[in-house]
């Protein structure tokens, strides 16, 4: 009778080391099922090709739905500033019911309704670059651009002996993103009590609109020590205006983003440094995230991306190379 | 309702008991067997794994090497060459600047010659030529070189002139001294030397255009999510698809290791995940070529190996059951056939001919047996009833002939004889004797009682015949006292000493004695009745119990014969009666008994 009993233990542990086992294993299948594929909605400012921020932010996107299996559907308003187009293009994403959305806002406020939508329909919201009002955002991967505009303003305050009028050219009023680099920077310029901003414009983010609006402050303000251009398209038409006027190193030139036009504005000396965003981590760390939330899993409400200042003497370091030219294609 | 099911429980034990032997032996072998071939297939696959990565990684380090040598072969062609080393050398000299003309020629000869290269092989981006001199060959013309960028400074034209004419590789960079343009190459330089005075005359740069290493290692599957990257001999990276994760520390590679490592591969945890680096350095320039494989990836089918034995063992299992449940159930069919039987048999029901059991031998042997069994005890219970029915019809003559009706008129007479002579004394004694034998006789209806009260009744009978008989009849009882206390069958003695009265003493003119003794001889009780009368012919002797006159029956006694077969009908065999007899000397009857208290 002992020995049937000890059999019969013996048994059972076995069958329960078995079904130990089969539920750990549906548990696992359950975690790689948690795996499976997960379409995830990008929608950007811009899908223009040769906007280098966001292609860099496409390829970081794509790096991350390769690495983390996600069908990626990758699309945008053709231009930065169209508001409307890009209401339409989140509704239409949301009717898709894709696992996740992440968005790059073109307004703070305008987009919350849908935002809302989306949240009603339990699709994850993931912000980059630009936040919206609403804290149905699950999280927002952005460069600090308070932070990094305040490093550009302390960089035009070395570059112009911390005295003299400066100037900013930012582009799309309303923008958050728009509101916090102007904010950081005059931030920064108030600790030196021998500059003065002498005004903010906006130029929609059109370089020719920067352009011109360049050209109408140093002609109103002649002696003029330095511009901070906002975005890449405002500091583009910020460089032409300093170029044609041959204004190069007289007045310094502080820009936010860079591109190819850029950085022969900055071999050139127009442009004396250049705030980097980090849009390839952007677009990959926003991906990243959608999938972790389209999963159920937490997730951290803000991101930094960070930022580099480039200048003519470390353009070419192997971090800043590969921050300048994204494209090995081109 | 209990009994039963605690029969319904040992008949599943047994089926229990077949299914644990059953499931142990099965789930015991599975497991062994499973165990040995998934640590066997997940070393293979281990194996297979590293061997696969390693021919990848192998692939790469061939392709790019190729890739290498073949600039290398087209910096031979140039360093070789003997009209560039003219051309380099001639502004050295100073001399000939009458020949600005022939120069110009010189030049486009060489341009030509760089041109049709570069029309070869589209990979090449750019070659260019830097003389000591000044001079500057490329194929084409139409670019610039940036004012503020001073050629010997670049890391590739001071490594040539370090390596004094040996190729050097550089690590993948943006070539930036063109204006307005930046592509990303991999630039291989060589010093040209003087054929003659082996002096520096100036820098060959070959751009190899990126994207052919990034199109190499881009396209290599190494699983879901492996890939392949290069680093210099430096440690520097050349290419990882992840190349600004890693600049901004999202993403780190153990790089340390793989320079320092031996071995070609080793396997590394990294967020919680196995992954498999594997290492191939390619000679000449030192590159690493690094292949990470993620073993989950590969794992997931052992896994699978294991999900399906653990499905395996369930089915095994379920057999199990299904064959524990059909052995038992044909164990134990003739087996619940036995018990019903048995049951029926419990019940009184000995009719075993139409039960037909049919099983393996040991279960129809058993049930052969039982049949036998239940045959012998209802032969015996036969036996029994027949006993019985003898016992009764014995007993009742036995106690007929308590009653003999002529043994009460001779004592009533004899009392009614004495009461007319007045004598008193005896009439008390006599009907006091005569009621104490009856109700002897009686014994309260047992059947079995002390010898003592045996030998009281004899007594008593006894004194009624003496008081009949007078001086014809003598008798004395002599009984071992220490055999009182044991218990025999009633009426032994009475019919003996009645018919050796009638028999033996009654017609002996001078009357005659009558002893009875009783004593123990070797474990038995041993009663005799002993009498001095006329005695038994011989040949009457022989056959006095199997012949018994019916006439002595009639005559009164109850007959030695019943006496004799009531005492075997109790005790066996071994007891009953003999008899010893002479004729004219008297006869004496053995009453054998068991010594029973």
């Amino acid at each position: 009778m002992k020995e049937n009993k000890f059999t019969l233990v013996l048994v059972v542990f076995i069958i329960a080391v078995l079904i130990v086992l089969l539920v750990y294993q549906s548990f696992s299948v359950l975690k790689n099922g948690s795996n499976e594929r997960k379409s995830i909605y990008v929608i950007v400012k811009s899908t223009e090709a040769n906007f280098d921020f966001w292609e860099s932010v496409r390829m970081g996107a794509e790096a991350a739905a390769k690495e983390f299996n996600g069908e990626l559907i990758y699309t945008g308003s053709q231009s930065e500033a169209d508001l409307q187009e890009q209401i339409e293009i989140l509704d239409q994403a949301i009717e898709q019911k894709p696992d996740a959305i992440v968005l790059a806002a073109v307004d703070f406020k305008a987009l919350v309704p849908m935002a809302e939508k989306a949240a009603k329909r339990n699709i994850p919201l993931i912000t980059i670059d630009s936040n919206i009002d609403s804290d149905v955002v699950k999280s927002f991967i952005a460069t600090d651009n308070i932070s990094a505009s305040q490093a550009a303003g302390h960089t035009m305050a070395e570059l112009i002996n911390k005295k003299g009028k400066v100037a900013i050219v930012s582009y799309v009023q309303g923008v958050a993103t728009a509101i916090e680099r102007e904010k950081g920077f005059i931030n920064a310029i108030s600790e030196y009590p021998n500059i003065e901003v002498i005004g903010i414009e906006h130029s929609n983010g059109d370089p020719q609109e920067a352009y011109r609006i360049t050209k109408k402050i140093i002609q109103q303000h002649p002696d003029i020590a330095g511009i901070f251009g906002a975005n890449q398209r405002s500091s583009e038409g910020v460089g032409r205006a300093i170029k044609e006027m041959k204004k190069n190193g007289k007045i310094k030139v502080v820009a936010f983003d860079s591109s190819e036009e850029q950085i022969q504005y900055i071999e050139g000396d127009i442009i004396q440094a250049v705030i980097v965003q980090k849009p390839f981590n952007m677009g990959y760390l926003g991906v990243k995230i959608a999938l972790q939330a389209a999963r159920g899993k937490q997730v951290k409400e803000r991101i930094d991306t960070g930022f580099a200042i480039i200048t003519k003497d470390n353009m070419y370091s192997p971090e800043n190379q590969k921050l300048l030219f994204p494209f090995i294609e081109r | 309702m209990i009994k039963l099911k605690y029969d319904k429980i040992k008949f599943r034990s047994i089926q229990s008991h077949i299914f644990l032997y059953f499931s142990t032996l099965i789930i015991i072998t599975v497991l062994i067997i499973g165990i040995i071939f998934y640590y066997e297939s997940s070393r293979t696959i281990e194996k297979n794994a590293d061997e696969y990565a390693y021919q990848i990684v192998e692939q790469v380090s061939r392709n790019i090497e190729y890739y290498i040598g073949y600039m290398e072969d087209v910096s031979s062609l140039l360093y070789y060459n003997p009209s560039i080393n003219n051309y380099l050398s001639q502004g050295q000299a100073e001399y000939k600047q009458q020949n600005v003309l022939e120069n110009d020629l010189e030049e486009q000869k060489i341009a030509a010659l760089l041109d049709s290269i570069m029309k070869m092989r589209k990979d090449i981006v750019s070659i260019f030529i830097f003389g000591k001199n000044g001079k500057i060959i490329t194929n084409g013309n139409n670019f610039e070189l940036k004012e503020y960028i001073d050629i010997n400074e670049l890391d590739w034209y001071k490594q040539a002139s370090q390596k004094n004419g040996q190729p050097v590789v550089s690590s993948s960079h943006v070539q930036k001294f063109i204006k307005n343009q930046h592509p990303w190459v991999v630039s291989l330089s060589r010093q040209i030397n003087d054929f003659r005075t082996k002096k520096s005359l100036g820098v060959l740069l070959i751009d190899l255009n990126y994207k052919v290493i990034t199109d190499i290692c881009s396209k290599i599957n190494l699983g879901q999510k492996g890939y392949v990257f290069i680093l210099n001999k430096e440690g520097n990276i050349v290419y990882h698809p992840q190349q600004q994760l890693i600049y901004t520390n999202l993403k780190s590679e153990n790089i340390e290791k793989i320079i320092s490592t031996e071995s070609r591969s080793f396997i590394e945890k990294k967020d919680g995940k196995k992954r498999l680096v594997t290492i191939k350095t390619i000679p000449n320039i030192g590159w690493k070529i690094v292949g990470v494989s993620y073993l989950n990836d590969l794992l997931i089918a052992r896994e699978d190996i294991r999900n399906s034995y653990i499905i395996v063992i369930f089915v095994c299992l379920l057999i199990a059951t299904l064959i524990s449940v059909r052995i038992a159930s044909n164990i134990s069919r003739p087996i619940k056939k036995l018990e019903a039987l048995m049951k029926r048999a419990e019940n009184g029901d000995f009719n075993v001919n139409n039960i037909d059991i049919k099983s393996s031998d040991e279960i129809e042997h058993l049930a052969a047996t039982f049949k036998m069994m239940l045959q012998r005890i209802k032969a015996l219970m036969q036996q029994i009833k027949e006993d019985q029915k003898a016992i009764r019809k014995s007993e009742l003559k036995a106690l007929q002939a308590q009653i003999n009706p002529h043994f009460l008129y001779n004592a009533l007479d004899a009392i009614v004889w004495m009461a007319e002579s007045k004598k008193h004394d005896k009439v008390v004694l006599m009907t006091s004797a005569l009621a104490k034998f009856f109700r002897l006789s009686l014994s309260k209806g047992d059947e079995i009682i002390y010898i003592k009260d045996e030998i009281e009744h004899i007594k008593y009978y006894l004194m009624i015949q003496k008081i009949r008989y007078s001086k014809k009849l003598e008798y004395e009882i002599l009984v071992d006292p220490e055999i009182l206390k044991y218990r025999i069958i009633k009426l032994v003695l009475q019919p003996l000493v009645e018919n050796a009265i009638y028999h033996g003493i009654k017609n002996l003119p001078d009357g005659g004695k009558i002893e009875i003794k009783g004593k123990q001889v070797e474990g038995k009780i041993l009663l005799q009745v002993v009498d001095n009368g006329v005695g038994i012919p011989s040949q009457k002797l022989q056959h006095i119990l199997e012949n018994e006159n019916r006439s002595k029956v009639k005559a009164g006694g109850v007959g030695i014969k019943n006496v004799h077969e009531r005492i075997q009908l109790y005790y066996g065999e071994d007891y009953g009666l003999t008899f010893e007899s002479e004729e004219g000397q008297g006869t004496t009857v053995n009453v054998w008994l068991p010594a029973v208290i």
